[in-house]
């Protein structure tokens, strides 16, 4: 019995002691509101490589941290348009012949990289070397075409316009703040080749083994070194160049140990701490002059990324005070919910770079062998009936009821996918294209449209006796196949028997190419805004293609926004042209621009997430608290 | 045949995770002009073209060329050896779950252990209950409780850390119904259980109410000294018994001897000091609880030195945290922190001044704060699993026989339990253990996902997501080699924890 008590009053006193977590008063140390100078930002995927030039797929993420690291001639705005950086340089035509087409760029005088050196057109020519193929093959760097060897510079930017149409190498002015590109026609989107600059001195210094920072004599060494081996075409040289460029910038950590060589920017920020996985520390650039100046009261010291995959945590951790800005692409009117609950952030909906579209099969895709012979095929009268009568009866502006306006609850179907929603030129282009077809009246009053034109092949066509078997194919995830059921639910009211066909992996599978599906819904991004935007969709041998449209009248207006440098009224005209007959066609529709949310921390300012580029940072100097 | 194993499910681990996804469909939503380029090179760097049954064999080339010294992992899609990649997940996952495991190991063994042999008390009810509870509770959700109600409401709540008087009556009557189901016995004396924890409780925190505690702890020397002396009577209790004399002269001897060190150990815990001075100050504890024993005892010395040993380790750490609740109004209101101490996610403070970093006290509280909601999701996930494997193993145990002879024998309960009860039950805990600790590098992979942890669990995520096939293997091999040498390490521990098995010669 002594013992029960014992092991009792030992249970017991364990127990409290768990509670007494000890007992002594201290002073009250008083609550401070220190003015805040750091901004924590948050990436849903990895940050992977210093260099966003070279690794795949990724970049968007690797872009932030770039943005805030690197300056060059253009940036785009909130409101997607380009803007010049003249602090950084300028570039004009110098010359326009069919076949000569110049321009030139300049570099503002006086700016520095962040280790002191002067920043020239010298620092512009890596670009040349990581975009023109043919200068790889030249120097014996390699094809990049070849589909066995990896060329010295593990570009991302090869096979595009700039090294399709680049002549010979650009020139330098004597005082080396200018370059002149020459190219074998005119280019409309010249705006958007403009070369980066890199701080070419310090890819020098690296491959000689050189670990710290140097003199300003051996930077401007090193710098008058890289000039040459870019003009003599210096292989071995070149090489080692192009293997530090391609993975010496992949690094798993930034500490007090890393290469600070490494780490030169022009921008805004320098990189101060990285973990790959975790979080990236940037802290404040002393000599950037290179873009527009930073805000002058309470501006931004630190700003850290950190890198979060889960969007439960994130949003909790914006509650919290873990991060400052929470920035999401894909959003769900839950999201908008739970963020719009938060009593400490501002909440922000935007319409974002990428859109939804649905399109309608009429020939068999290119490449592809089994041909197509769905209803839609053809141009024949029945066939372009069937087609307007399934995209009449396309519930667009319910799709966007459910999917688009629990985020932002302003928006409306998209109605053209040549131009960006809600600029000046979407709403002529718009107003006169025919698309106005498909928001006239009510959605009732248009299906009923699409009915009448089903019964005058399908006199029996009813929505209890749906006449045309349509194959419908898209991603097989929550948000896709909810709008799939909008789709058939409507359609059969227009005599149409939508078969939906979720696929796993839509591309993967060719879901998208298969003759046997008459109807795709899928998304496009956009990474940058260009003339030629949107014009591969539609040409007939455009690279994102798939359902065999074909119009040469289209084509011939393709071809010239995407090889004429036209002026904003004639590309507008074009695209409005273009749109008309994509229209009188009825191959498609575009359903509607995602919308993307962002919410910050309410002491923050000048918060203002851009469409397309840099998203979140491409306004850095302008934030302050 | 552990190498065939390892060859076999690494082939086909390989085969099914390259067959199972395709990378080139990422393509087929964008609009970049030279996409050809970028799918051809695609194609080049990781080899597509080759069929996935023979690029795993350059793939295998690598590991095995490891015996002549020239090991590869290969590199991941991001140009990183993969190697490194581990090598920098590794320590992450590890910090993560190890304290949680332990925690779970030590708690879940220590209640099941009391429910068994308190078995259908209400102790035992309410335990079962729990336990299947936490059991069956995804990781996630909990994480997501614990977000909300142990940082962001709690750090809402420091701004004016004052505990309202209805919240201290609910808390201290939800404390004394616990401490009353665990000490049990006849209704009266349950309820005066109830009644004496309850009153502590509502003391304990009117005090720490009155007195700010969360925004300003501490120890002090009489709560090192009430912890270390509570730290000495169940060292004493599971040892010797509270009713030895010289037990109790050890131990209590080290805890007292322990508090009377308080003052001049802080001159080991300056600002500047390190991992080294925590070891030297458990040393120091160390020696003086194993002298007491030493000179307390004349026979059956182990058992005295024993208790001086764990006596002084225990009552040391309260000491260490004192140290650690000293520093943190300061951590608390440094820029960095901005007055919300308890984070939400992250590993450590990315903010932290170099000058914080580097004093030992600041930066050990920045890693404990970040640890503490993990590890309390972790722990309650994992505790039930041995809540209920040791209750179940204990309680056949103490049906043996030889559990009967020696009780008829005239040995003391304690004895009995501890000595000849437990020591068996742990015997099939051992296998359980020995797999559990091999599967901590396995990585817990929601759990670092929802708290933002890159560590193994997250590597493999990532891999399988962006297709990255030697990532996936390295996470694979890693976990496949581990998980085929536990199995072995435990059978051959089997033979050595228990006499009736024996390895045949």
């Amino acid at each position: 019995m002594r013992k029960k008590m014992a092991i009792r009053a030992f249970a017991a006193s364990a127990a409290i002691a768990l509670v007494a977590a000890g007992l002594s008063v201290g002073a009250i140390a008083p609550a401070q509101a220190a003015a805040k100078s750091t901004v924590t930002l948050l990436s849903s995927a990895d940050i992977t490589s210093l260099n966003s030039g070279t690794s795949d797929g990724n970049t968007s993420y690797n872009a932030i941290s770039g943005s805030l690291t690197g300056m060059g001639f253009s940036y785009y705005n909130s409101d997607a348009k380009l803007i010049m950086n003249t602090k950084f340089g300028t570039m004009k035509i110098v010359k326009q012949a069919p076949k000569d087409f110049q321009i030139e760029y300049t570099v503002t005088k006086g700016q520095v990289w962040s280790d002191g050196t002067p920043i020239d057109a010298v620092d512009l020519l890596l670009s040349h070397i990581v975009a023109a193929d043919k200068y790889s093959k030249a120097a014996g760097l390699g094809d990049p075409a070849n589909a066995d060897a990896k060329p010295a510079f593990d570009s991302v930017g090869y096979g595009g316009t700039y090294g399709s149409h680049v002549v010979g190498l650009p020139t330098l002015s004597a005082d080396k703040m200018k370059l002149t590109v020459k190219f074998d026609q005119p280019l409309p989107d010249w705006e958007l080749l403009a070369p980066g600059p890199t701080p070419v001195h310090a890819l020098e210094l690296i491959i000689d083994g050189k670990k710290s920072l140097q003199s300003a004599a051996a930077n401007k060494a090193a710098k008058a070194a890289f000039l040459k081996d870019f003009t003599t075409k210096n292989t071995a040289r070149l090489k080692k160049i192009g293997a530090l460029w391609s993975t010496g910038y992949d690094v798993t950590k930034v500490d007090s140990t890393t290469n600070p060589l490494l780490l030169i920017s022009n921008g805004g920020f320098i990189v101060s701490k990285f973990t790959l996985g975790d979080s990236m520390t940037l802290v404040r650039n002393p000599k950037y002059t290179s873009g527009p100046a930073m805000a002058t009261k309470n501006p931004i010291k630190t700003v850290v990324i950190k890198i979060i995959k889960d969007n439960t945590a994130s949003v909790q951790a914006l509650r919290n005070g873990d991060i400052d800005i929470y920035y999401n692409t894909l959003p769900t009117g839950n999201d908008k919910i739970s963020l719009s609950a938060l009593p400490n952030v501002t909440v922000l909906t935007k319409t974002g770079g990428n859109y939804s579209h649905l399109d309608l099969r009429v020939d068999t895709a290119f490449g592809e062998t089994d041909s197509y012979t769905g209803p839609f095929a053809g141009n024949g009268a029945k066939a372009k009936d069937l087609r307007h009568a399934f995209l009449l009866a396309l519930p667009r502006e319910q799709m966007v009821s459910v999917i688009v306006a629990p985020v932002k609850s302003d928006a409306t179907p998209l109605d053209s996918a040549l131009t960006f929603q809600g600029t000046p030129e979407y709403n002529a282009i718009t107003k006169a294209s025919g698309v106005s077809e498909y928001s006239k009246g009510t959605q009732a009053d248009r299906t009923a449209k699409a009915l009448a034109l089903v019964k005058k092949y399908y006199p029996n066509a009813s929505e209890d006796a749906p006449a045309v078997k349509v194959n419908f194919a898209h991603a097989n995830t929550t948000t896709r196949n909810n709008l799939a059921k909008l789709v058939a639910a409507e359609a059969k009211k227009a005599g149409f028997d939508v078969i939906d066909k979720p696929y796993a992996d839509l591309f993967g599978e060719k879901g998208n190419t298969s003759a046997e599906n008459d109807v795709t819904m899928y998304g496009f991004g956009l990474n940058s805004l260009s003339q030629s935007n949107g014009t591969e969709i539609f040409k007939s041998d455009g690279g994102n293609n798939v359902w065999g449209w074909n119009d040469s009248a289209l084509d011939i207006l393709a071809k010239s926004l995407q090889g004429d440098i036209l002026s904003a009224k004639d590309a507008t005209a074009k695209r409005l042209a273009m749109d008309k007959i994509v229209n009188s066609n009825y191959w498609g529709l575009p359903l509607y621009a995602n919308p993307t949310i962002t919410a910050y921390n309410k002491a923050l300012k000048n918060i203002k997430p851009a469409p397309v580029g840099a998203n979140i940072t491409w306004n850095f100097f302008e934030w302050s608290y | 045949m552990m190498l065939v194993i390892v060859f076999g499910a690494s082939f086909l681990a390989y085969n099914l995770e390259a067959y199972s996804s395709d990378p080139l469909s990422i393509f087929g939503e964008s609009t970049e002009k030279n996409k050809d380029y970028l799918m051809a090179k695609m194609i080049r760097d990781l080899q597509l073209d080759v069929p996935p049954p023979i690029r795993y064999f350059s793939w295998l080339r690598g590991i095995v060329s490891g015996l002549w010294g020239h090991f590869d992992m290969g590199m991941t899609r991001g140009n990183i050896h993969v190697t490194s990649m581990l090598a920098q997940a590794i320590p992450v996952t590890i910090r993560l779950v190890i304290t949680s495991t332990f925690l779970a190991i030590i708690l879940g063994i220590a209640v099941g252990m009391i429910t068994a042999i308190r078995q259908y008390s209400r102790f035992d009810y309410v335990m079962t209950f729990i336990s299947f509870l936490l059991f069956s509770l995804p990781i996630f959700w909990v994480a997501v409780l614990l977000k909300e109600f142990m940082a962001i409401q709690f750090n809402d709540f420091l701004v004016d850390p004052i505990i309202s008087p209805s919240v201290i009556v609910i808390a201290a009557l939800i404390f004394g119904f616990v401490i009353a189901g665990f000490v049990g016995g006849k209704r009266i004396q349950f309820f005066s259980v109830l009644a004496g924890a309850a009153s502590f409780a509502a003391v304990i925190l009117t005090f720490v109410s009155a007195t700010k505690w969360f925004i300003d702890p501490s120890l002090g020397i009489f709560g090192v000294t009430f912890l270390a002396l509570v730290s000495a009577a169940i060292v004493i209790q599971l040892i010797s018994g509270l009713d030895s004399k010289k037990g109790r002269f050890t131990g209590f001897g080290t805890a007292i001897a322990v508090a009377v060190l308080y003052y001049p150990l802080q001159a080991l815990m300056s600002a500047n000091a390190s991992l080294l001075n925590v070891f030297a100050i458990f040393v120091i504890t160390i020696a003086v609880g194993l002298i007491i024993g030493y000179f307390v005892s004349s026979i059956d010395r182990r058992v005295y030195l024993r208790i001086g040993f764990f006596t002084a380790l225990l009552s040391t750490v309260p000491v260490i945290i004192d140290r650690f609740m000293r520093e943190f109004p300061q951590y608390m209101n440094s820029d960095a922190v901005g007055g919300r101490p308890v984070p939400t996610l992250g590993q450590r403070n990315d903010l932290l001044t170099p000058e914080q970093i580097g004093n030992f006290w600041i930066s050990g509280l920045d890693t404990s704060v970040h640890l503490v909601l993990p590890t309390i999701a972790l722990t309650l996930i994992s505790f039930a699993g041995y809540v209920r494997f040791s209750r179940g193993s204990l309680l056949e145990v103490l049906n043996m026989d030889y559990i009967r002879t020696a009780r008829a024998k005239g040995l003391s309960e304690r004895t009995v339990i501890v000595r000849h009860g437990m020591r068996n039950a742990m015997l099939p805990l051992t296998t359980i253990l020995v797999n559990d600790f091999a599967g901590l590098l396995g990585g817990a992979i929601i759990t670092e996902g929802v708290f933002a942890w890159k560590g193994m669990g997250q590597l493999f995520n990532d891999a399988l997501r962006s297709y990255d096939l030697n990532l996936f293997m390295g996470v694979f091999i890693l976990g496949a080699s581990l998980t085929v040498t536990a199995n072995f390490v435990s059978d051959l521990l089997y033979g050595v924890v228990d006499p009736r098995i024996r390895i045949r010669k």
